[in-house]
């Protein structure tokens, strides 16, 4: 009796304490000076960059059961021809035109509206379709002008990643350890390869090469013509979370060990690794001759591209694992405290919070005060 | 508090995630096979305190009738009836905190399990990001065996339970293993604490299988395993008549089966009685026990006789 006494309270504890975990991470698109995004509240707004000015917010719903619950979005919005499109993690993608009004909803997965596989990873467009993947291991080509869908192509595993797209071909990575080239026409495979583990990071390409890492703990680099492998690191202690960014001969592949490494484009070579402390799931962005990269954490940090050498830092002390965005000399950061923060790099690498999103004329914080800057 | 959390993650929760995913290697990607062995595995290690427990508690329940005397014989005496009651058990070497003690040692394996289970399992994405830092990477294979094919005859163990067909189904069992689980292991009381017991009784399987329904079904399957694993433990040390009880206590009148404890409460009284003026206590507990079984199955015969007649 007392051992079910205990349990029991501690289960009514876990249960009080317990909201699922879905916030999700999308990050801010950028267009004619207005930045586009998904609250943690699982709303779009559109924020003026310049002020943080509100100009619109649309709350989007689901379908069917769902139809007056709101949804997590971890995939970056795409703006295109003045609509934006998102997909939530209720299966449900999105189009709102640029003023926020409502253009349609297409969904994933079966017809049934109130089921619908979970959606993870972002939409891209390409050419005449736009293309996402699911966690039912299918990736969706939709037609953009009629939202019909034209053909889905079936991995053996959930894609959480987003797919990329380079002259006619979608190349897309899922965690049944392949990652596979499509034919955008014909939803067609070209070829395939096989890594060591599941793969969650975004393909990066980069002319003829194409760079990802996995659950293995390897980064690899593929010839993206013919699938096969040019070179692979396997020198990290965690799995490779963050989509890699390349810049110049640099390949920056940020690991969930809690180091960033610099790997030569191409060789693999390690030319410098950054050890943050903390896993790395936020992906980097480069800016001029620096790059700024988020730890799980909370810190942001700005470093030489070439060194790697830090030059200057901010503790936000709240949890990152949104993609950073930059323009000109500025960061958007989106932690999980449901803030958006607009961050300034000085030449000498200083940081300094222009505003943080919402604005207090807006409303207050999930917990009732003021956000705090922290840099 | 932070080192505690600390400490409680790195001994107990991260190496329980890291077997769970080890055995998900061997039991060929299956996950509720590994949740099941693992279940298996830890009732194993707990198995010497949970017969510890189950003897002691048999033993407590040999020496109700003793103590039933003692409450009567010194009513009015608060503090002699606590003094006597604790002779009684010193001299039939039974220990209260013997009852009490493996309980205790295994809340925090259950409260690692929990997390262990949860931290294995991750719903969300944001679960998944975390999971990496709790895998030794000196492991083989542990990385690679991410993610974790949560299918499991057709239901998804990473699932919170009302997301899954038959969302109740699990619920359901759980409450019932659990109540079974309780009724096997009920520990002897007084006729004041009988009544609290037959309320926690209904009240804790029901609850537990209410709050099941909030987390994975993973938890949910591990909950079931155990509860069964744990029946039949006490079932071979204590024997299964409380069990049985439950059916047979069915089967009877109502009318009956109260007529027929206030003849056996009353003859139990008689008894216990004559047992004290004779000073027949036996030193050997186990002897004790067995002796007092055989009383108890006297005189329910005696009593069955007399309402035949």
């Amino acid at each position: 009796m007392i051992t079910m006494s205990i349990i029991v309270a501690f289960m009514a504890f876990g249960c009080m304490n317990y909201n699922g975990g879905n916030v999700g991470w999308s990050s801010p698109v950028i267009k004619d000076g207005n930045l586009y995004f998904a609250t943690k509240s699982g709303d779009v707004r559109a924020v003026v960059i310049e002020t943080g000015q509100t100009l619109w917010t649309r709350a989007l719903k689901g379908t069917g059961k769902s139809r007056d619950k709101t949804t997590a979005f971890y995939g970056d919005p795409v703006v295109f021809n003045d609509n934006i499109i998102i997909a939530g993690y209720n299966g449900l993608i999105y189009s709102i035109d640029i003023n926020g009004d409502d253009n349609w909803v297409r969904k994933v997965g079966s017809n049934n509206v109130d089921s619908s596989p979970n959606i993870v990873g972002g939409v891209i467009i390409a050419e005449d379709k736009f293309l996402v993947g699911a966690s039912d291991g299918y990736i969706y080509a939709f037609s953009i002008e009629e939202g019909i869908l034209d053909w889905r192509f079936k991995t053996g595993n959930k894609i959480w990643s987003t797919p990329s797209y380079f002259e006619g071909v979608v190349y897309l990575t899922s965690f049944d350890n392949y990652i596979y080239a499509i034919d955008l026409i014909e939803g067609t495979l070209i070829w395939k390869f096989e890594s060591d583990g599941a793969i969650v990071s975004s393909p990066v390409i980069i002319g003829d090469n194409l760079f990802f890492g996995s659950f293995g703990t390897t980064f690899y680099a593929l010839d993206r013509k013919t699938g096969n492998e040019k070179w692979r690191f396997n020198d990290s202690s965690g799995w490779f979370w963050a989509n890699p960014v390349v810049s110049n001969d640099i390949v920056l592949a940020p690991s969930l060990d809690g180091v960033l490494y610099a790997l030569d484009q191409g060789s693999g070579q390690v030319k410098w690794t950054l050890p943050v402390e903390s896993p790395i799931v936020s992906r980097p962005v480069i800016i001029g001759e620096r790059f700024a990269l988020a730890t799980l954490d909370g810190r942001i940090i700005v470093s030489d591209l070439k060194t790697g050498i830090e030059v200057g830092s901010c503790n936000l002390e709240k949890e990152i694992r949104s993609p950073l965005v930059s323009f000109d000399e500025y960061l958007i950061v989106s932690p999980e405290d449901g803030s958006l923060r607009l961050i300034s790099i000085s030449r000498g690498g200083d940081l300094d919070e222009v505003w943080i999103y919402p604005l207090e004329e807006d409303f207050l914080s999930p917990s009732n005060k003021l956000w705090e800057r922290a840099c | 508090m932070g080192f505690i959390s600390v400490f409680f993650n790195v001994v107990l929760v991260n190496p329980m995630i890291n077997i769970l995913i080890m055995l998900y290697v061997f039991c060929f990607k299956n996950f509720g096979v590994a949740i099941i062995v693992f279940t298996f595995i830890v009732r194993g290690a707990l198995t010497p305190l949970s017969v510890r427990q189950s003897k002691q508690f048999k033993a407590m329940a040999s020496l109700q009738p003793k103590l039933k005397s003692l409450q009567e014989k010194f009513k009015n005496d608060r503090s002699k009836i606590s003094s006597e009651t604790m002779k009684l058990y010193r001299d039939n070497g039974v220990s209260p905190l013997g009852c009490l003690g493996p309980t205790f040692l295994q809340m925090p394996v259950f409260f690692a399990l929990f997390w262990a289970l949860r931290g294995t399992l991750p719903s969300t994405p944001e679960n998944l990001t975390k999971l990496s830092g709790k895998l030794y990477f000196w492991l083989p294979g542990v990385y690679q065996a991410i993610p974790i094919n949560d299918n499991f005859l057709g239901l998804s163990l990473g699932k919170i339970t009302t997301d899954n067909p038959l969302p109740y189904l699990l619920p359901l069992l759980v409450g019932i293993s659990t109540f079974f689980m309780q009724k096997s292991s009920s520990p002897p009381s007084s006729s004041q604490q009988e009544s609290t017991q037959r309320m926690l009784l209904w009240m804790m399987p029901g609850m537990l299988g209410y709050f099941t329904l909030f987390f994975e079904t993973g938890l949910a399957l591990y909950w079931i395993v155990s509860n069964v694993i744990g029946i039949i433990i006490q079932g071979f040390v204590v024997g299964w008549s409380p069990i049985l009880s439950i059916f047979s206590r069915s089967k009877s009148k109502p009318n009956n089966e109260i007529e027929s404890t206030q003849v056996d409460t009353q003859n139990l009284n008689e008894e216990e009685n004559s047992d004290e003026v004779s000073g027949n206590d036996s030193k050997d507990s186990g002897r004790s026990d067995r002796n007092s079984v055989k009383r108890i199955r006297r005189r329910a015969q005696r009593s069955k006789n007399r309402r035949d007649k």
